[in-house]
């Protein structure tokens, strides 16, 4: 009588144990996936914030406003430094025209045009950034920028075109 | 039923339940990435627009364009006209190596930019890296090439950025 209880518990304890790996598995199975597909949002939340990044700069490097047209150099993005100032200086001004039609344009974001050679100037012709956002995704494009006033025929120097992109 | 046929039961179900998982596990890991293309497209344009940019950046000196600084540097290594106390490879070698080193190393991007010749393309004049490490560029590249006519012949302009998500800053 003994000797079929202490089987029994045998029996039992071993029924606890398969149970205890079959509940450890499905247990870990979840973690991995949980884990599997908060960053695979993630990322895609990334993704698109990238692709919004783009998207503003390439609105903004075919802006009207400040592309050069006339002198502009074949295959890259050229700015044109006065109507740069210019748009900088009414922007700054002008917070219906920033917070209008801009704004519908750019979203949130800082739109930064950076002379690097031969000598370093900024011009920052927007910025909206968004407080508490989640992503901050910059963005560059090389960019030749064009002085019509520097000698005769204009004068070109080399930047960076900087978007950061909020979200 | 007996004991060992309740015990291979029991190992089959825990195979299965292996199983099952690993075939989850397959499943998500070998889905393809969506919307690479925007991302390839722009990669590939960004050295051809960043080396376009560089070579018709005027200097400060006689407000010369970077090409024909390159084309000096070329042809013997000697300025026409007006003389800078830098040689012409000297100059240009500083000011590519300012340009780049703002620009694409500001964004956490390495870089190798050479020109050669058709007569000797294994020789570089004018050479600016972004770090001095063999290693540099060993894996993917997207690589642009300007070739030009010169006095001496052709020469090939080149622009290697190493492949790396543009959007991370280091």
């Amino acid at each position: 009588m003994r000797r079929k209880r202490k089987r029994a518990q045998i029996q039992t304890l071993e029924t606890v144990a398969v149970l205890f790996v079959f509940f450890l598995l499905i247990s870990l199975s979840l973690i991995f996936y949980m884990s599997f597909s908060k960053g695979r949002e993630a990322g895609k939340m990334a993704e698109l914030s990238h692709e919004q990044a783009v998207q503003v700069a390439q609105v903004i490097s075919n802006l009207p406003e400040i592309r050069a047209t006339q002198q502009a150099i074949r295959g890259v993005n050229t700015f044109d430094l006065k109507q740069l100032e210019a748009l900088e200086l009414v922007l700054e001004s002008d917070l219906e025209l920033s917070k209008g039609i801009y704004q519908e344009r750019f979203g949130t974001s800082t739109i930064t045009v950076r002379q690097i050679f031969p000598s370093p100037k900024n011009w920052t012709i927007y910025d909206n950034p968004e407080p508490g956002a989640k992503f901050e995704t910059p963005f560059f494009i090389p960019v030749a920028l064009y002085n019509p006033l520097d000698i005769p025929g204009g004068n070109y120097s080399f930047g960076i075109l900087e978007i950061v992109f909020y979200s | 039923m007996k004991k060992a046929q309740m015990e291979i039961m029991g190992m089959v179900v825990i195979v299965l339940i292996l199983v099952v998982a690993m075939m989850f596990v397959l499943f998500f890991a070998t889905q393809e990435k969506p919307g690479e293309g925007i991302k390839d497209f722009d990669d590939k344009l960004y050295s051809f627009n960043t080396l376009s940019a560089v070579l018709h950046t005027n200097v400060p000196f006689r407000s010369l364009q970077m090409q024909s600084v390159i084309e000096m540097c070329m042809w013997n290594d000697i300025w026409v006209g007006q003389a800078h106390t830098m040689s012409p490879c000297e100059y240009a070698s500083a000011g590519i190596a300012t340009m780049l080193s703002h620009s694409l190393s500001y964004i956490g991007q390495d870089y190798h930019f050479y020109v050669s010749t058709n007569t000797d393309p294994d020789f570089y004049k004018i050479d600016v890296k972004s770090s001095t490490d063999p290693a540099l560029c060993a894996g993917d590249i997207q690589s642009a090439t300007q070739p030009l006519t010169y006095a001496g012949g052709t020469m090939y302009i080149v622009l290697d950025i190493c492949s790396k998500p543009r959007g991370e800053i280091s």
